[in-house]
C-alpha cells in the first residue's frame, strides 16, 4: 500500500508538467497560489457579499439555499472535466496485488483532485468566519461534513456515470438541460429545490441527523462504484470500447490551393479529430460571444476596445497558435523528411490564422448594436492581427516548442507550456495598445486607429518577405524543434 | 548516388556516429546492421536532415541534404511512427503524400492498389485512424507511403520488425522487384541478419557509430555476420 502511495507521488512529480525550467514552474506556482488565495478570500467574503445582496437575511441560510444547485451543476461539469482515475490501474492489473485493494486505493485517491479541493478552500474560511462565529463550532464541523458527503457522492457518482454514459453524451446534455429547467421553474416559483437545500444544510448545522443521511448515501455510492469496477477491471473495459467508424473526408474546396491547401486540410483535421486541439478550438469560438458581456459592462474607452477587439477577433490565433508546431509534434519528423516546402508549411498556418480572424470579425459586426465605434476598432485590430500579430505568433512558435499529446483533454493540462507562452503575450497584447497610445496621445483617436490599420496593411503587403524571414528562421531551428519532440 | 563524408554526431563526450567516407552506387541495395545503440538510426536521421550532424555532410545525387530541400523529391523514407500523421485514415495519408508529389487522388488510389496483396486486406477501406492500427499495419502504411512518388532513393529503418511472417516475405519480394525494375537505391537497417543477407548486395556493420565491416554479400555472408555478433 505504501508502495502505491509512493507511485502516486512519483506519478505526480515526474509528470511532464514539471519537466520545464524552474522559472516557469515558479510562475505556475505563483499563479496557483494566487488562485487559491482568491478562493480563500471569496469564501471568507461570501457572507458580506450575500448580506449586501439580501440585506437583513442570514447569509448562511442564503448560501445553503444555493448549495444543492451547486452540487447539481458540479456533477454536470465533472462529466466533462473529471478524469477517470482507474486508468492508472492498467499497469498493475497483471501483478500480484489484490485487485480489491487496488480499486479501493484508486477510488480513495480520486478524492484528491481539483474539484474536491477547491470547494473546501472556499468552504473552510466561510465555516470559520461565519458559521463558527455566529452559530457554533460544532455546527461548522457538521456543515463541512455535509459538504464533504455531497462532494463525495458527486465524486464517486461521476466516476461511475462517466464510465457507463461515455457513449451517450446526449443523456449528459439532457441532464444539463434539466438543471436549466429546474432553475427556470424555481425562478418563477413553481418548484423549490432551494428550500429543500436550505432545510438540508441549515439542518446540518443544528442537528447531526441531517449529516448522517448524505454520509450514508456517499458510502452506498462508494460501494456501488467499487462493485462495478471490481467486476469490470479488465483491460478491454479501459480502452475505448467502440472504435467509431470514421469517414474519410476531403475538403475539395481547398484542393485548388495545391500543397498549401492540402496542408490546411490536414491541420483542420488535426483540430477536429483530436481532443485537446478540439477543445481549444471550441473555447476560442466561445470567446467570440464574449463581447455580449464585455461591451455592455466593460465601458468603451479606446484601450479596452482594443483589448476586447484583440480577444474577439484573435482568440483562435492566440489560443491555438501558442502551441503551433507543438500540435504536430507526433509527426514532425515525417513532415521534415517529406517534400513539404517550409514556405508552404508557414503559409498554410498564416492563411488559417487569417481566415479565423476574418470569420471572427464578420461575426463581431453584430456588436455594432453597442455602437459603431466598436466596428471601426475591430476592423483595425483585425487587420493588425492578420498583418502583424499572426507573424509574432508564428515567430514565437519557432522558439522551443514542446511535445504535446493530442489525445489528452485541455482542461488543467499544462503539457507543452513553456516560457514562450508567457513571452508571447507581451508583444501580442502590448504592441497594438502601445502603437495606438502613441498616436492617440500625440495626435488623436482617429490617428491611432489609422496607425493600427496602416501598420497591419503594411504587414499584409509584405506577406512574401515576412514568410521568407520565417522560413529561414524555421530552417535554423528545425533540428532543435525535432529533437524536442523526440524526447 | 549517395555519398557521406566525415559525418559525425557527438552527444556530450559520447560519439554516436563517426563515418569517414561511404559511397553508395545507384541501384545498390545497402544493408545496415549493428546492435542497439550502434548508431543506425542516428545515421539515417542525420542523412535525412532530421538531426544536425556535429560535422560532415550527406549528399544525395549531388544535393547536400542539410543545405537544400531538393532531395526530398526523389527520396522516400520511413523510420518510425513519427512519420505518420496519426489522426488521418490510411487513404487520407496516402493522398496527402501524393499531393506533395503533385499526384491526384485518383493517381494515388491506382498506385496504392498494386500493394493490395502486401496490405493483406488490413489497410484499405478500414475507416480508422492511423493511431488505431496495429504496429505492424502502421509499418506497412509507412513503407507504402515512402514508395509514393516513385523515389530513386529508399531509406527504411527496421522494416521487418513487427511484421508478420507472410508480410516479411512479401516485403522482401517487393524490395527485390523495386531494385530490378526501377533500380531504386535502397538503405535498409535490420536486426534480422537473414533478411538483410537475403535482400542486400552490400552489408555494413556499425559499432559505436563507426563502420567496422563492409561486405559484398555472398553465400558465406550470413555465417560471417553470425560469427561477428556471437563474438
Amino acid at each position: 500500500m505504501i508502495e502505491l502511495i509512493k507511485h502516486s507521488w512519483k506519478e505526480f512529480f515526474r509528470s511532464s508538467v514539471w519537466q520545464k525550467s524552474a522559472f516557469v514552474n515558479f510562475l505556475m506556482g505563483l499563479l496557483f497560489l494566487y488562485l487559491a488565495l482568491n478562493f480563500v478570500f471569496l469564501g471568507y467574503m461570501a457572507g458580506d457579499i450575500l448580506m449586501a445582496i439580501f440585506p437583513g437575511e442570514s447569509p448562511i441560510t442564503n448560501l445553503n439555499y444555493g448549495l444543492l444547485y451547486y452540487f447539481l451543476i458540479d456533477i454536470f461539469l465533472r462529466f466533462y472535466m473529471q478524469p477517470i482515475p482507474v486508468l492508472s490501474l492498467i499497469p498493475y492489473l497483471h501483478l500480484p496485488i489484490s485487485k480489491k485493494k487496488m480499486i479501493h486505493f484508486t477510488l480513495v485517491k480520486s478524492l484528491a483532485n481539483v474539484f474536491n479541493t477547491s470547494i473546501f478552500i472556499m468552504a473552510v474560511p466561510f465555516a470559520i468566519g461565519w458559521i463558527a462565529k455566529y452559530e457554533s463550532t460544532s455546527g461548522a464541523w457538521l456543515w463541512l461534513l455535509a459538504l464533504f458527503a455531497f462532494n463525495g457522492i458527486n465524486n464517486f457518482l461521476s466516476i461511475y456515470l462517466k464510465r457507463i454514459l461515455a457513449e451517450k453524451p446526449q443523456i449528459v446534455l439532457g441532464f444539463g438541460g434539466l438543471i436549466a429547467i429546474l432553475i427556470t421553474l424555481e425562478y418563477f416559483g413553481y418548484v423549490s429545490i432551494g428550500s429543500f437545500s436550505q432545510m438540508l444544510f441549515d439542518g446540518a448545522i443544528y442537528n447531526a441527523i441531517w449529516v448522517f443521511a448524505p454520509l450514508a448515501i456517499m458510502v452506498i455510492t462508494y460501494w456501488v462504484v467499487y462493485r462495478f469496477y471490481s467486476h469490470n477491471a479488465y483491460l478491454e473495459n479501459f480502452e475505448d470500447s467502440k472504435k467509431k467508424n470514421i469517414k474519410s473526408t476531403n475538403i475539395s474546396f481547398l484542393n485548388r490551393f495545391e500543397q498549401i491547401g492540402k496542408l490546411i486540410e490536414v491541420e483542420l483535421k488535426l483540430i477536429w479529430r483530436n481532443k485537446r486541439s478540439k477543445s481549444v478550438a471550441i473555447v476560442s469560438f466561445l470567446f467570440v460571444f464574449y463581447g455580449f458581456i464585455l461591451y455592455p459592462t466593460g465601458g468603451q474607452n479606446p484601450f479596452s476596445l482594443i483589448l476586447f477587439g484583440l480577444i474577439i477577433t484573435g482568440m483562435f490565433m492566440l489560443n491555438y497558435g501558442q502551441f503551433l508546431i507543438s500540435w504536430e509534434s507526433g509527426y514532425f519528423d515525417g513532415l521534415l523528411a517529406r517534400n513539404v516546402q517550409l514556405k508552404d508549411y508557414i503559409a498554410a498556418k498564416y492563411y488559417l490564422f487569417a481566415a479565423s480572424v476574418v470569420a471572427a470579425f464578420i461575426f463581431s459586426l453584430v456588436y455594432a448594436y453597442f455602437g459603431w465605434k466598436i466596428v471601426l476598432f475591430n476592423a483595425a485590430i483585425a487587420i493588425f492581427n492578420i498583418g502583424i500579430t499572426s507573424w509574432i505568433v508564428l515567430y514565437t512558435a519557432t522558439f522551443s516548442p514542446k511535445k504535446i499529446d493530442l489525445s489528452k483533454s485541455s482542461f488543467m493540462n499544462y503539457q507543452g507550456t513553456g516560457a514562450q507562452q508567457f513571452i508571447l503575450m507581451i508583444p501580442v497584447m502590448g504592441l497594438p495598445v502601445f502603437i495606438y497610445a502613441i498616436f492617440y496621445l500625440f495626435i488623436n483617436e482617429t490617428a491611432g486607429l489609422i496607425a493600427l490599420f496602416a501598420i497591419g496593411s503594411l504587414g499584409i503587403l509584405l506577406t512574401k518577405q515576412l514568410n521568407k524571414l520565417l522560413t529561414e528562421r524555421l530552417r535554423e531551428q528545425r533540428y532543435k524543434i525535432a529533437s524536442n519532440f523526440r524526447e | 548516388m549517395i555519398s557521406i563524408e566525415n559525418l559525425t554526431k557527438v552527444y556530450g563526450d559520447f560519439s554516436a556516429l563517426n563515418i569517414e567516407n561511404l559511397k553508395i552506387e545507384k541501384g545498390e541495395s545497402f544493408g545496415l546492421v549493428g546492435n542497439n545503440g550502434a548508431g543506425k538510426t542516428t545515421m539515417f536521421r542525420s542523412m535525412l536532415d532530421l538531426i544536425q550532424p556535429t560535422s560532415g555532410i550527406a549528399t544525395f545525387k549531388d544535393v547536400v541534404t542539410s543545405k537544400s530541400e531538393a532531395w526530398k523529391y526523389f527520396t522516400g523514407s520511413y523510420l518510425d511512427e513519427r512519420f505518420l500523421i496519426d489522426f488521418l485514415t490510411a487513404e487520407e495519408y496516402f493522398h496527402f503524400i501524393g499531393k506533395l508529389h503533385n499526384l491526384t487522388t485518383q493517381e494515388v488510389d491506382t498506385y496504392v492498389l498494386q500493394f493490395e496483396t502486401f496490405f493483406h486486406d488490413e489497410i484499405l477501406g478500414k475507416s480508422k485512424y492511423l493511431r488505431d492500427f496495429s504496429k505492424g499495419n502502421q509499418k506497412k502504411i509507412g513503407i507504402v507511403a515512402a514508395l509514393i512518388g516513385e523515389p530513386e532513393i529508399l531509406i527504411l529503418d527496421e522494416p521487418f520488425a513487427n511484421l508478420d511472417p507472410s508480410t516479411q516475405i512479401k516485403l522482401k519480394a517487393l524490395l527485390k522487384q523495386l531494385k530490378e525494375e526501377r533500380e531504386v537505391t535502397m538503405l535498409i537497417s535490420s536486426h534480422d541478419l537473414n533478411h538483410v543477407a537475403d535482400v542486400c548486395e552490400r552489408i555494413v556493420v556499425l559499432e559505436h557509430g563507426a563502420i567496422v565491416h563492409d561486405i559484398k554479400t555472398n553465400e558465406n555472408t550470413l555465417k560471417e555476420l553470425e560469427a561477428y555478433f556471437a563474438g
